[in-house]
């Protein structure tokens, strides 16, 4: 127990080690550190996407605490991914805009930890940990710049939508400890329902599920979403709606296995409900957006309902077709969002959709790294989006919701909408827009692997799709 | 005594922790209370004037608003104060447990305090103790 | 009534104020006290629970301890978020931050 212990939080302990080496740096060696940071920053999270790749520690650790089986580990390796991608495009954006001091890297590293810890915990004091660990880094990183008054402000919005449903889950948790009188995730939730405990059980799934529901914005719960997505940076945009909308939907996924069929009964139609609304409200009301990083924090809602919509037919195989969306939603998302970051000028964050007009043959490599994630997004082949939805709708249809399925559907040809008015403004001739100073090599070829690894999973998704299922049939055991 | 219940006893007697006595104390509290204000100001002469408003009769004239801004430096002490202070709850919790968990405790419990001395450091040399000016080292 | 119910009772009562002064409330120190009842709302469940119910001992105590050591960092980093945004805008009223909306 004790070495395979030690391995399992090798990624743990590379970016926690990480994190403080930065904070040190920025306190104690003041001179050099600007330099130093981010190859700090750059080289934890590379370490922790290695070690969670390549050791397998074979067991779970921290006295079963942490789970590190495939699943796990393969979100491991995403987040690594996420942190490294946000790290190369926040780079040239934070330093022009000076916030790339030590807090930013060192607190970005402390979110991937909380990312990993939520994706991996088997016990709910660890999800709880990670979780909150993540919710008070991204406070942190939305009001990163300590000038703006949107970051301000976006940052204290999320703040107190964060700690509420903080609160709804910590109370959840403790009425599921109470009535199944364990900690563990997969122990208590398996447990099975009897007339005794039914209340309670309910009572806490669906306190734990507001919180959850917060944190990933599914629609009575999303009204955060949009103001913080457009006050905080893009860069922390684009980290905040990936990763830790991926994270806390993997410890979804994690107690929709293995909940019992009795729980799962009662929790099925409240995610039928949310999925439904959650589509519907996402896409239309992404409609009626004129700014960039509103539309794309609507149109990321919409994408958690599709996934939801999925996420019901775990019980019939439906998980990997879950995972791959989520694995396939954070590289649209990051690149899309990542465009924006790469197409704002110095002074002011593009974000006004006339400001995008033009956009195609001014900077035509940045501007199609965002076409294309909009393409992507919008569920359109060739693209990895198009295998994804591909996978969800066929799941949902193949465990018997065809109603929601075609709910679905509608929602997302209302969807393309949107997603092709973006596009046409990007490549219409007739707007002026500034010609945005290069952001740095690093940034380009991020945006570059994005959109090779979009337009490769929507070619080649096979061998992708079998490793998933391989690793989520593992779990389920 | 015979002719007092046993109930009446037991209810009364200072022995049994109980909310009975609680709740004598506390009407008897309320009551004295209300009977001292109100006799205070039904047989008090009532006459008003400037001196009598203010908030401190014969002391001090109060100048200024009462509700001044506090500097920025307390709310940082104060939320410096707030994370050091909670610290102590978990080293309270392994000084309990010292025994049962030995060396291996011990270690983890110094690299929980090195960490936090070292975010000590990190705020002294980030300038967030500095008292009065409000310029900070960069 | 038994004193469990006694303590969830209080823990309820702790989580609605909480609740209802988050909605209710438009200063924002309040809220960062709102959200603090919340918490210790469910501290006090864990708290119970782990006195009258659990097979493990500690673990509520544990969970606790945990949760009050969060507390405290999620007020710091609020009063944080609040003072940058009082010294942009000189008033703690949730209402003056509303540049953001659509």
């Amino acid at each position: 127990m004790m070495d395979s212990g030690w391995l399992v939080i090798l990624p743990h302990i590379s970016l926690a080690a990480g994190g403080i080496l930065i904070f040190c740096a920025g306190a104690f060696m003041r001179r050099r550190a600007s330099d130093i940071i981010p190859v700090l920053a750059f080289a934890s999270a590379a370490c922790a996407g290695v070690s969670s790749a390549w050791i397998d520690p074979g067991g779970p650790g921290f006295l079963g605490m942490l789970d590190s089986g495939g699943f796990s580990r393969f979100f491991a390796v995403i987040f690594s991914l996420i942190t490294l991608m946000t790290l190369v495009f926040s780079h040239h954006y934070a330093r022009d805009r000076g916030f790339a001091g030590d807090e930013f890297y060192g607190v970005l590293l402390f979110a991937a930890l909380g990312m990993i810890l939520v994706a991996g915990a088997s016990h709910w004091l660890i999800f709880f940990l990670g979780l909150e660990l993540l919710s008070l880094s991204l406070y942190v990183l939305i009001a990163a710049r300590k000038n703006d008054p949107a970051s301000n402000e976006a940052a204290l919005k999320y703040f107190v939508m964060g700690s509420v449903a903080g609160g709804f889950l910590t109370f959840g948790i403790a009425v599921l400890y109470a009535v199944t009188g364990r900690m563990d995730i997969s122990a208590g939730l398996g447990s099975t329902m009897t007339a005794d405990n039914r209340a309670g059980l309910l009572l806490g799934l669906s306190l734990v599920m507001v919180g959850i529901g917060f944190k990933i914005s599914l629609v009575p719960f999303h009204l955060w979403t949009p103001d913080v997505y457009q006050g905080a940076p893009a860069p922390v945009t684009a980290f905040l709606s990936t990763g830790s909308k991926v994270a806390v939907f993997a410890a979804l996924l994690r107690f929709s296995l293995c909940s019992h069929e009795a729980v799962w009964a009662y929790m099925a139609p409240l995610f039928w409900g949310l999925a439904a609304l959650t589509m519907i409200v996402g896409n239309v009301t992404a409609l009626a957006q004129t700014h960039l990083k509103r539309l794309l924090a609507y149109s990321s809602i919409a994408q958690m309902g599709y996934v939801l919509m999925a996420l019901l037919a775990v019980k019939h195989g439906g998980a990997s077709a879950v995972v791959f969306y989520l694995a396939v939603y954070a590289l649209m998302d990051l690149g899309a969002f990542g465009a924006v970051a790469v197409l704002s000028g110095e002074d002011r964050e593009r974000d006004d959709l006339e400001d995008y007009r033009g956009m195609g043959y001014v900077h035509p490599w940045r501007a199609g790294l965002l076409a294309v994630c909009l393409f992507s997004l919008a569920g359109l082949p060739p693209t990895a989006g198009f295998i994804g939805k591909f996978v969800l709708f066929h799941a949902a249809i193949q465990a018997g919701y065809v109603a929601l399925a075609l709910v679905g559907i509608l929602a997302a040809i209302v969807s393309v909408y949107y997603y092709l008015r973006v596009m046409g403004i990007l490549y219409m001739r007739t707007g002026e827009c500034g010609i945005v100073p290069r952001t740095g090599i690093l940034g380009d070829g991020a945006g570059m692997m994005i959109l090779a690894l979009l337009l490769l999973l929507g070619i080649v998704p096979s061998p992708l799709l079998t490793a998933i299922s391989n690793i989520v049939s593992s779990l389920s055991h | 005594m015979d002719s007092i219940p046993q109930g009446a006893i037991q209810a009364l007697s200072p022995w049994e922790p109980g909310i009975f006595g609680f709740v004598v104390y506390f009407i008897l509290v309320t009551g004295l209370m209300a009977v001292i204000l109100f006799l205070s100001g039904w047989l008090g002469v009532k006459k008003k004037n400037a001196e009598k408003t203010r908030p401190y009769e014969s002391g001090i004239l109060p100048t200024g608003s009462a509700r001044l801004r506090y500097p920025v430096p307390f709310f940082l002490v104060a939320t410096f104060f707030l994370i050091f202070d909670v610290e102590a709850a978990y080293i309270f919790s392994w000084a309990i447990a010292f025994k049962e968990l030995g060396w291996a405790g011990w270690l983890q419990i110094t690299f929980f305090i090195v960490v936090l001395a070292v975010s000590l450091f990190y705020v002294w040399f980030k300038g967030g103790l500095e008292w009065g000016s409000t310029t900070r080292r960069k | 009534m038994n004193e469990l119910s006694t303590y969830l009772i209080v823990a309820a009562i702790l989580f609605s104020m909480g609740l209802l002064g988050l909605l209710q409330r438009r200063n924002l120190i309040g809220m960062l006290i709102s959200i603090e009842l919340m918490l210790n709302g469910a501290s006090l469940n864990f708290m119970a629970f782990n006195r009258f119910l659990a097979p493990e001992p500690a673990v509520g105590q544990i969970v606790t301890l945990f949760i009050m050591g969060l507390a405290a960092a999620e007020a710091a980093i609020g009063l944080s978020i609040i003072l940058a945004l009082f010294r942009r805008m000189h008033s703690i009223n949730v209402e003056r931050a509303q540049q953001l909306r659509g």
